[in-house]
């Protein structure tokens, strides 16, 4: 038994000294890889101190062009929209841990009926383990995935679980190379996509959600405590259907109201809204815009912005 | 409670520390308590149907023992069998011959309404069940005398490193285990503790994260082109083994620790020469069950050539019905009969002229390993007419320029433990983990456990899915 305890002992030590120096490792390269997916997309976010901030899921990160945003308002933007159908904790992570390193002036909420609707995917919160050693945020997100997080977190290794090959690719120049959070979509619709959403029909209406719609409010709530200006924006889709532009109508007064409770103005950009983003030219699919459409949508939202004097504050 | 979690591993140890701390005698009653635990973590209702069949086994055991009379002991055999199998048939079957039947008379032009029961499949019905058949039957036959102690039994069906996938046990295998007293050997706890660690490599590394590009691929079977169905089914065949044979591993390491030897459940199939080959090396403890209460019961091969070939025919319609409700487990099942029968005939009318060598080895093992990876085509399809999909598409529509890679990262990953696994499972195959590694090189053994521990961490599926035998 004496053998077997001081083995394990031994093995345990050995264990720890090379989760620790492969931990470190793993990152730095971490830290210096600005890839929305697999980088430290919001380090770099409070290095730049951008003053405008958009977040939300893979829509917001093809749609809204960071440098032409930025230009249009007279204020650096970046982009922290992320690939995935991500929800209100998203939101909510990435304002908390933005928060506690500086303050941006505006901060654009791409939405869309998955930011309150459907059930949070507890697991896609792994996407703040990087960030759970050192922001409590991030560890509150992260507990939510199991009650054994404290235990797993013990290992350095583990945040960067399965983003290894990530990393080194974007170390050795591989990465896709990126434009201030904004990933370009290239391509448009074929005629058939067009086609299937000419007759397509949508699914039966999920629930709203409890848990997201406190980490709405939480993450607004947050937002204004620090005096941020909060806008939600719903970037458009190409809807065809009559029964699904119904239910676009249907989900932005839905959406409005939501937004209305906590003093946050809802700026609708959907094809049932604004008749002219049903052009199936501007799309790479029917969710996303490619970078033609995205440049058009980027501009008719600093229009926007500008008309509702939503323009971010300079900061000293 | 699933065996790649962190729930286990403090189950683990809460249950090892205070097996070696506390007196023999009172072990027996320890593995039973835990064992109990462990199953009811899952679902604690379930638990009274073990202990319905257990108890019902029990009495018919006792009564096997004293009576002499051939028809009632066969009645007492039957009542076993209806009350293991019964059970079995109404949360496993019932649905799925009442589906079948429906299907038949709608095609015969008078559909029906056939009656559902939607339950819930209890965790490791098939193999329980199938262990206390088992031991009714090794009673009958004298083979085993009727256990006096109940909880002893008890502890034979409910062992918890076995319970939910095997190995399928025998009594008289394990039970005579529980009342040795095990003294603690640091050899013995080591190796188990490395098969442990090997099996959640297989687990955690390979098969959790095969599944994520096989189930993408699968679930939507008829929006690929054949060379993505065709590497899909490939990652499938690594899946289903690393995901099995980890399952075996992680409880015969437990047991081991404990100091029982559960009985072996694989020996590297794919390195199988033939289909027959196959079937004793993959799920052992299953093939010679059927083995040994179907097809010897049926003749074996005592009654000629063509009469075992039925023979065997059958058991593997059986066992393909063992593994699920579903038609695409019959044709699986009957996938391997045919190959198999066609195996004896070549052998007995035409053998082929093959100087032994290994070249003729090596081609071998590629055509069987080639045959059983087509099988898994049915296994692994939702229906039957997924399945068929997926053989049209790689033989007539394999497309290579429409491939879809899925996240590279995943493809590599996948690949990477294929490669490990591979590499180990030759080594073993070859006989040098034996004699040099085990015995010899401390260093490089320390080493590959720290490795297994980081690749774990690196890029294992945390919180990956529940083990495949885990539905049967």
């Amino acid at each position: 038994m004496r053998k077997l305890l001081l083995s394990l002992f031994a093995m345990t030590a050995l264990l720890f000294v090379l989760d620790r120096a492969i931990g470190a490792g793993l990152e730095r390269l971490f830290r210096a890889s600005a890839n929305p997916t697999d980088g430290d997309v919001l380090g770099h976010a409070w290095t730049m101190r951008a003053p405008v901030i958009v977040c939300g899921a893979s829509r917001a990160s093809h749609h809204y062009v960071s440098d032409s945003l930025g230009a249009d308002l007279g204020a650096p933007v970046f982009n922290l929209g992320r690939d995935g159908s991500w929800g209100a904790a998203y939101e909510y992570g990435t304002a908390g841990i933005l928060l506690n390193h500086y303050t941006p002036s505006l901060w654009i909420m791409d939405v869309d009926p998955m930011l309150v609707r459907t059930p949070e995917i507890l697991d896609r919160l792994s996407c703040f383990l990087p960030w759970a050693h050192s922001e409590p945020v991030a560890r509150e997100l992260v507990g939510l995935r199991s009650h054994w997080e404290p235990v797993r977190l013990l290992s350095r290794i583990y945040p960067y679980n399965s983003m290894v090959l990530r990393l080194v690719a974007a170390h050795r120049g591989q990465d896709a190379a990126p434009r201030a959070g904004f990933l370009p979509l290239l391509g448009a619709m074929s005629p058939a996509d067009v086609e299937r959403e000419a007759v397509g029909v949508p699914g039966a209406r999920a629930d709203l959600d409890t848990l997201k719609l406190r980490f709405l409010a939480r993450a607004i709530g947050a937002l204004h405590a620090r005096g941020v200006t909060v806008v939600a924006v719903r970037s458009p889709r190409f809807v065809r259907a009559e029964a699904a532009v119904a239910r676009e109508h249907l989900d932005g007064q839905e959406l409005e109201q939501v937004f209305a409770r906590h003093g946050v103005r809802f700026l609708d950009f959907s094809s049932s809204a604004q008749p002219q983003w049903a052009d199936p030219s501007l799309y790479r699919d029917a969710a996303h815009l490619n970078e033609t459409g995205a440049l058009r949508f980027t501009a008719d939202l600093a229009d926007s912005l500008r008309a509702h004097a939503l323009l971010p504050a300079v900061r000293p | 409670m699933r065996f790649n979690s962190l729930d286990y591993l403090f189950f683990f140890l809460a249950v090892v520390g205070p097996f070696f701390a506390i007196p023999a005698r009172l072990r027996k009653t320890w593995l039973l308590v835990a064992s109990l635990v462990f199953y009811m973590y899952w679902s604690p209702v379930f638990i009274l149907l073990i202990l319905y069949s257990t108890t019902i086994d029990y009495f018919v055991a006792r009564r096997l023992a004293v009576v002499d009379d051939a028809r009632a002991r066969r009645g007492l055999l039957a009542f076993s069998y209806v009350t293991n199998f019964g059970a079995l048939f109404v949360f496993k079957y019932f649905d799925f011959f009442m589906d079948s039947w429906a299907g038949v008379m709608q095609a015969a032009g008078f559909p029906v309404d056939a009656p559902a029961l939607r339950l819930i499949l209890p965790a490791g019905i098939s193999f329980y069940t199938f262990e206390a058949i088992s031991y009714t039957t090794d009673v009958y036959y004298r083979k085993y005398p009727a256990e006096r102690d109940y909880a002893r039994l008890l502890l034979f069906i409910v062992y918890f490193p076995k319970l939910i996938a095997g190995p399928i046990e025998r009594a008289w295998h394990l039970i005579p285990q529980f009342e040795r007293t095990v003294v603690f050997e640091y050899a013995r706890v080591r190796e188990g503790l490395a098969r442990i660690l090997w099996g959640l490599f297989k687990k955690v590394v390979v098969a959790d994260r095969l599944a994520v590009y096989v189930d993408t691929i699968y679930s939507h079977p008829d929006q690929h082109v054949g060379s993505t169905l065709l590497l899909a089914t490939l990652f499938f065949t690594f899946q289903i083994y690393c995901d099995f044979s980890a399952y075996s591993d992680i409880a015969s390491g437990t047991a081991q620790v404990m100091g029982i030897d559960l009985l072996r459940n694989f020996r590297r199939p794919y390195f199988a020469t033939s289909i027959a080959d196959f079937w004793s090396r993959w799920h052992i403890s299953l093939s010679t069950w059927f083995r040994d209460y179907v097809y010897i019961p049926l003749g074996g091969n005592r009654s000629g050539f063509w009469k075992t070939n039925q023979n065997i025919f059958t058991v593997f319609l059986v066992s393909g019905i063992w593994h699920g409700a579903n038609w695409t487990f019959v044709l699986w099942g009957i996938w391997h009969g045919v190959f198999l029968l066609a195996q004896n005939i070549l052998d007995r009318y035409a053998p082929l002229f093959v100087r032994p060598g290994r070249l003729s080895h090596v081609l071998q093992v590629a055509c069987t390993f080639v045959i059983v990876t087509l099988s898994w085509v049915l296994f692994r399809a939702a229906s039957v007419s997924d399945a068929l999909h997926v053989y049209r598409a790689i033989f007539t529509n394999f497309d290579a320029a429409r491939f879809f890679p899925g996240n590279g990262a995943q493809l590599a990953y996948g690949a990477f433990g294929i490669a490990v696994l591979l590499a180990v499972e030759t080594c073993t195959e070859l006989g040098f983990y034996s004699r040099f590694f085990l015995p010899r090189l401390k260093p490089a053994r320390w080493l590959a456990y720290a490795s297994v521990v980081l690749l774990l961490l690196l890029i294992g599926v945390v919180d990956g899915g529940q083990f495949i035998y885990f539905q049967f």
